[in-house]
């Protein structure tokens, strides 16, 4: 079908257009290496679709394939810079959302959040408080070791709980443990001690917890029961969710 | 040596033939189509958290992209070569060139062999699987998504590729292609070309621009 002469051309053409190839590969990858800002992307694609086009148009033999061929593979680019070129127009062009930072979202009291969070982690200091209310509040029942074994707790049913032995009902994380002081237990003669300060029922969570060789540390499920954990908590400012306003008002509008 | 017969639908070896790299054209515009929707979701990901791209993709190794990009278009030119030589009737010249297209196809698939190996040490893993302290972006695992998913369907090209040629490679080999058929040479070198291409767009998309 084809002379030797036109054959030989071929030959050239491809080592010139091989050697073109790895120039061009060479200087997309030194352009990378330095900042030009927004030419980086111009640069690497517009070297890339000139390899593209010699690679179609040489090596696959496209600039001397038939018309019908030519248009049907032409073709295929018109309709992936449509599918490529609006979807670009659409995402890089878009208005940065705006971005609601709102207070309703966070926890009722931001800062007796950031109180929790700090008072959950038990202190020296703190567990020596928590024994002069423990021995206040707490040893008629449980006794002043711990051992449930209090004056007035001998006639309560069930017995007040023995700290010294590892057992919890209602769990004995730092906040399963607070929530139970500050709550009761329902269908036991324990009661609930809100009216204790918050720092004071941490100050007695970490002492009762002393007592105890069975301690386990919070999870996040834990933690929200304390209003504290993924998903609930928000510390500082810095730490506080970034939701489109429409989500936000959808959750403030489910909180009230 | 077997003559190769031209089908009786065919009026003439030239309409089998151009009628074989129709087809063969057709299924190149699905490929594209195909690396197109990846594209789409490329350009997406990256309007969503451009720090995170910038940041994901100093983690790829670009010397090793870099000399598979350069493998590669070494493998394309040994291909129009063996496409050439076989047009001319020089077989011999013909079996080098592909066995030379197949070592750097080959290439290209052991240095990708180690890349992953090297991401999977690391953690550089898709989706729920990504476990990597360095980068603290948290939707980094969408970038190892696309890096695996457009890097292993290349890749999957690239075997088939090499799938193609080895065949190609035992018939010439026979002694079946000349300048009176070599269509199987031809379509070949054609779809291994744009195994090329594409990899030409997927190497600065993901290793260079950050």
């Amino acid at each position: 079908m084809a002379s030797k002469q036109h054959n030989a051309d071929h030959r050239k053409t491809y080592f010139v257009v091989w050697m073109m190839l790895l120039v061009f590969t060479v200087i997309t990858v030194w352009v990378s290496y330095h900042n030009y800002g927004v030419f980086n992307i111009v640069v690497a694609m517009g070297v890339a679709t000139v390899k593209a086009t010699l690679v179609c148009l040489f090596f696959m033999h496209l600039k001397y394939d038939n018309r019908l061929n030519q248009v049907v593979f032409v073709a295929s680019f018109v309709f992936l810079a449509i599918f490529v070129g609006l979807t670009a127009s659409d995402e890089l062009f878009r208005p940065v959302e705006a971005v609601a930072k709102v207070e309703a979202v966070r926890p009722p009291a931001g800062n007796q959040a950031a109180l929790m969070e700090k008072l959950r982690n038990s202190t020296p200091s703190l567990i020596a408080k928590g024994k002069e209310i423990y021995l206040s509040q707490c040893m008629a029942c449980h006794g002043a070791e711990g051992k449930g074994n209090g004056p007035a707790g001998a006639a309560l049913n069930p017995t007040p709980r023995d700290f010294t032995s590892g057992l919890w009902k209602q769990g004995g994380t730092p906040a399963q443990v607070f929530k139970t002081v500050s709550d009761g237990m329902a269908g036991t003669p324990m009661p609930p001690f809100e009216s204790l300060s918050v720092a004071d029922r941490w100050a007695l969570v970490h002492f009762i917890r002393s007592l105890s060789p069975n301690t386990p540390a919070d999870t996040p499920e834990t933690l929200k029961l304390i209003g504290l954990g993924e998903g609930v908590s928000a510390v500082s400012s810095q730490a506080l969710p970034e939701i489109p306003v429409d989500f936000a008002i959808d959750r403030m509008v489910k909180e009230k | 040596m077997t003559e190769h017969v031209v089908p009786d639908h065919f009026h003439s070896a030239e309409q089998a033939f151009e009628s074989s790299k129709l087809g063969l054209w057709l299924f190149l515009v699905t490929e594209i189509l195909l690396f197109g929707g990846l594209f789409v979701i490329y350009i997406i990901y990256r309007a969503m958290y451009p720090d995170m791209f910038h940041e994901a993709s100093r983690h790829l190794n670009r010397t090793l992209g870099f000399i598979n990009t350069l493998v590669l278009i070494c493998s394309s030119f040994t291909m129009a070569m063996a496409v050439n030589k076989t047009q001319n009737d020089r077989s011999n010249r013909a079996n080098q060139y592909l066995l030379l297209t197949l070592m750097f196809a080959a290439t290209f698939m052991v240095i990708k062999y180690f890349e992953y190996t090297h991401k999977f040490h690391e953690g550089l893993l898709p989706g729920a699987h990504f476990s990597f302290a360095e980068i603290t972006h948290p939707k980094a695992d969408l970038f190892f998504s696309l890096y695996f998913m457009m890097t292993g369907l290349h890749g999957i090209h690239v075997l088939v590729g090499i799938g193609l040629i080895l065949w190609v490679l035992v018939r010439s080999n026979r002694g079946d292609f000349g300048s009176r058929y070599s269509t199987p040479v031809e379509l070949t070198g054609i779809y291994w070309h744009l195994v090329d291409l594409i990899w030409i767009y997927l190497f600065p998309l993901l290793y260079l621009i950050g």
